[in-house]
């Protein structure tokens, strides 16, 4: 029999009556025959209430506390579609992620999935119970309950794919898939019937919500392809699976980001300056997005680097600065309120037609560019904030509406 | 080691953040008196309340062990908020749940009980930290399924965590101690300042909500004293403990309502019906009480049974009944059950006497008697006044 893991989404499962109709759906996978693993989120703003009743009694607390505290969103709606499917006459059975064998680093908050052990899951479905799983979250060596960050269920649903050798990774949410560009934001944007892996992952990690990337990164390496559907039906989906290098060509996404932070570090100590960063980081958990070092070999060793950090990790902003400022002084300069675009597609940069042009029309647009990075998939531009919506909408006009 | 206290904080005393930052510092005060803490917390007020109604909402009839991991989650952001609470004052602690903590139980969903506690985390992070706090309410099976000790079940984590670590206990809430009657029901109730296990179990198996029973079983077994105190009052509370130092004859007084009597006449004279009577009743999990047995030519059975269980009752009996001949089986609803309970009643004499007399304008339809209780069966009309003139006559 073949397995089928899905992942129903927080918008998906945010009052009874939807996940009512999410256990009728489930209840038509299993009658045509497969095994059903479902890994779910917190019922709708759940977190995010969790996250404002942690604030208002510190404003700094343990990432450990706030694991242990985040964790029970996703219990509540998984015992509770446990019920419901009950109710329909399914035998099912609820797991933590810890249970359900997800062990993961102790990076608290954002923790990595390093092993799946899913015995607990295997028996139970061998039991013909439809197994429901507690998404973002794990189990440290330690025992103590970890979460996988923003986007964390989409990682335990592939990584349990993986583990259970599923045939396929369904994830639904109040999207039908991905598209050329957020649609929130940008109402022209195509709907992208296929992926490489490559690609998602690069568009993941530039910005894009739709999919997480380490989950996308799991779906590579076990080569289990993911579906990107709308919870609520539909015709579209997007699936993400192994492609043919060289099949499609020029951008096929732009991606935006907002809320991004600059660090430059400058002066003769940078080099040991960037090391003490990087183990503050380390400690703090900032997330690391780019560093680029430059030292120049002609003006005896003196160099400088930048590194953009994600804001959306750092609760507490002040006490970020005043670290910064108290460790390294005038030799960081920290710029806030910064954004990027991304222009994503294979071989991008196989020549240099795309970025000369779009930096063309960006200075056309009359948006200062004040930074650029370039990987194989991909072309960056970092800007300020408020210039992102501007830039992610010529771009895509150049690049994908009007080239279709 | 420095001295350990077990504190328990009941549902209104978290209810909300502010809440959490003001036991967070008392917690911290009897830190600084040289304590090590584990502190075992209830879920955020009517949590609970609210996650059964959801769960109802999908399902009349949840699974007993889904109901379980739903529920569980409510001390755990209890646990945690209260850890951040506390860390954010400086005291260093983290949270731990029925997992982590190894709080072994049976594996009955909703109504598990403690086997075993390896507290040998616990102690191992107090060596590091000032508390340690725990969730309440819930344990873990061998098989690693979660549990939970059914309501009230706080108490009895505090209770057998003490008893573990050999730690005294305290358990604080909205009322400031046991008292000899409910405050709300009488406003002159007055503080008892010592309770015996006996005692505090037949308050507890009586109405009282003060203390979850099972948690005094588990005193009485260990010897624990028990501190019940108020959490945001510095008032003195009750101590629970195995001899009452002041020894007075009646100690306290309960009132249960919602009584249903069951009456079951012109039964033949055959009392392996009595044994099967009571074995089908058991068995169904229906809890009765204040059983009356009267032989006169036939069998006349009574009990009383709380008004909810009446259809379940009455489904029970029919199955092991049917077919007997002149059987009638009666169900009288709308008593309340009075109790006195005092272990001084034991050594003194007199007290059925001056009880009677407190109650003699009153039609009391049944009594039982224990060496440490009495409990009438009034009418609920007649109540106030039974209850009035028992307070008096005792001076409770």
């Amino acid at each position: 029999m073949s397995i089928v893991v899905q992942k129903y989404g927080g918008s998906s499962v945010a009052d009874v009556d939807k996940i009512k109709s999410i256990a009728k759906k489930i209840y038509d996978v299993k009658k045509s025959g497969n095994d059903v693993v479902v890994v779910v989120s917190a019922m709708g703003k759940t977190t995010d209430s969790l996250i404002e009743l942690a604030k208002s009694i510190s404003g700094n607390p343990q990432k450990r506390e706030m694991d242990m505290l985040l964790s029970t969103g996703e219990r509540i709606t998984m015992s509770l579609l446990c019920i419901a499917l009950n109710e329909l006459g399914i035998e099912s059975i609820s797991l933590t992620g810890s249970q359900a064998g997800i062990i993961t680093n102790d990076r608290h908050n954002d923790a990595r999935v390093i092993e799946v052990r899913p015995f607990r899951v295997l028996d139970e479905l061998a039991n013909d119970k439809v197994v429901v799983v507690g998404g973002f979250q794990g189990v440290s060596y330690k025992r103590d309950i970890t979460t996988l960050g923003r986007g964390g269920s989409d990682t335990s649903a592939v990584a349990l794919a993986a583990a259970l050798n599923a045939e396929r990774c369904e994830i639904y949410s109040d999207v039908d898939g991905v598209y050329s560009a957020d649609p929130s934001a940008i109402s022209e944007a195509l709907h992208l019937p296929e992926l490489s892996y490559e690609i998602m992952q690069e568009m993941s990690e530039a910005g894009a919500k739709v999919l997480n990337a380490q989950a996308v990164q799991f779906a590579k390496e076990a080569k289990i392809a993911i579906y990107a559907r709308k919870s609520s039906g539909g015709e579209k989906e997007t699936i993400v699976r192994l492609m043919p290098a060289g099949l499609s060509k020029g951008v096929k996404a732009v991606v935006h980001e907002n809320d991004l932070i600059r660090l430059i570090f400058t002066g003769s100590k940078n080099q040991k300056n960037i090391y003490e960063f990087l183990k503050l980081a380390e400690k703090k958990q900032y997330k690391i997005k780019e560093l680029n070092h430059a030292i120049s070999n002609n003006k005896g060793g003196i160099g400088k680097a930048s590194i953009i950090i994600s804001g959306k990790n750092i609760i507490d902003r002040k006490t970020f600065e005043y670290e910064l400022n108290k460790n390294f002084g005038d030799e960081v300069s920290i710029e806030n309120e910064l954004g990027a675009v991304s222009l994503i597609g294979d071989g991008i940069n196989r020549d240099n037609k795309i970025i000369i042009e779009s930096l063309n029309l960006i200075e056309e647009s009359r948006i200062e560019v004040l930074g650029i990075s370039t990987t194989s998939f991909r072309i960056t531009f970092l800007l300020l904030d408020k210039a992102v919506k501007d830039c992610t909408r010529v771009c895509h006009k150049k690049w994908i509406e009007d080239i279709s | 080691m420095k001295n350990i206290i077990v504190q328990k904080y009941g549902g209104s005393s978290v209810a909300d953040s502010e809440k959490l930052k003001k036991v967070a510092q008392k917690i911290a005060k009897r830190i600084k008196q040289q304590f090590k803490l584990v502190v075992v917390v209830s879920a955020m007020g009517k949590t609970t309340d609210n996650l059964i109604k959801l769960s109802k909402e999908i399902s009349i009839n949840p699974a007993p062990r889904e109901l379980d991991m739903l529920l569980t989650t409510g001390e755990q952001v209890s646990a945690s908020l209260l850890a951040i609470a506390l860390n954010e004052i400086g005291v260093k602690c983290k949270s731990l749940n029925a997992f982590q903590a190894e709080i072994l139980t049976t594996g009955d969903f909703n109504q598990a009980r403690i086997k075993n506690l390896k507290v040998k985390k616990i102690k191992a992070l107090l060596k590091e930290d000032d508390a340690v706090i725990i969730t309440g309410f819930q344990g873990i099976t061998e098989e690693g399924e979660i549990t939970t000790l059914g309501r009230g079940g706080s108490d009895t984590s505090a209770v057998a965590l003490a008893a573990a670590m050999s730690a005294k206990c305290e358990i604080y809430s909205d009322v400031a101690g046991i008292f000899t009657t409910d405050p709300r029901i009488h406003p002159g109730a007055k503080k008892l300042k010592y309770i015996t296990y006996d005692e505090m179990l037949e308050m507890s198996s009586l109405g009282a909500k003060v203390l979850h029973s099972r948690s005094v079983e588990i005193a009485k077994k260990f010897g624990i004293t028990i501190y019940c105190g108020s959490t945001f009052s510095e008032e003195e509370g009750s101590y629970v403990m195995k001899k009452n130092i002041e020894q007075p004859v009646v100690s306290g007084l309960s009132v249960m309502d919602n009584q249903t009597q069951v009456t079951l006449s012109n039964l033949p004279l055959d009392y392996t019906l009595v044994h099967q009577i009571f074995e089908k009743v058991a068995k169904e999990g229906l809890n009765v009480d204040m059983i009356s047995i009267i032989s006169n030519g036939g069998l006349n059975i009574s009990f009383t049974v709380i008004e909810d269980k009446k259809a379940h009752v009455s489904k029970a009996l029919s199955q092991i009944l049917k077919g007997m001949k002149d059987l009638n089986i009666d169900y009288n609803s709308g008593y309340s059950k009075i109790s006195i309970v005092g272990i001084g009643m034991k050594s003194s004499s007199g007290v059925a006497a001056k009880y009677f007399k407190a109650l003699a304008e009153i039609p009391v339809k049944l009594v039982t008697t224990s060496e440490i209780k009495i409990s009438c069966l009034v009418e609920e009309k007649y109540k106030e006044k039974a209850v009035k003139a028992l307070i008096n006559t005792f001076e409770l």
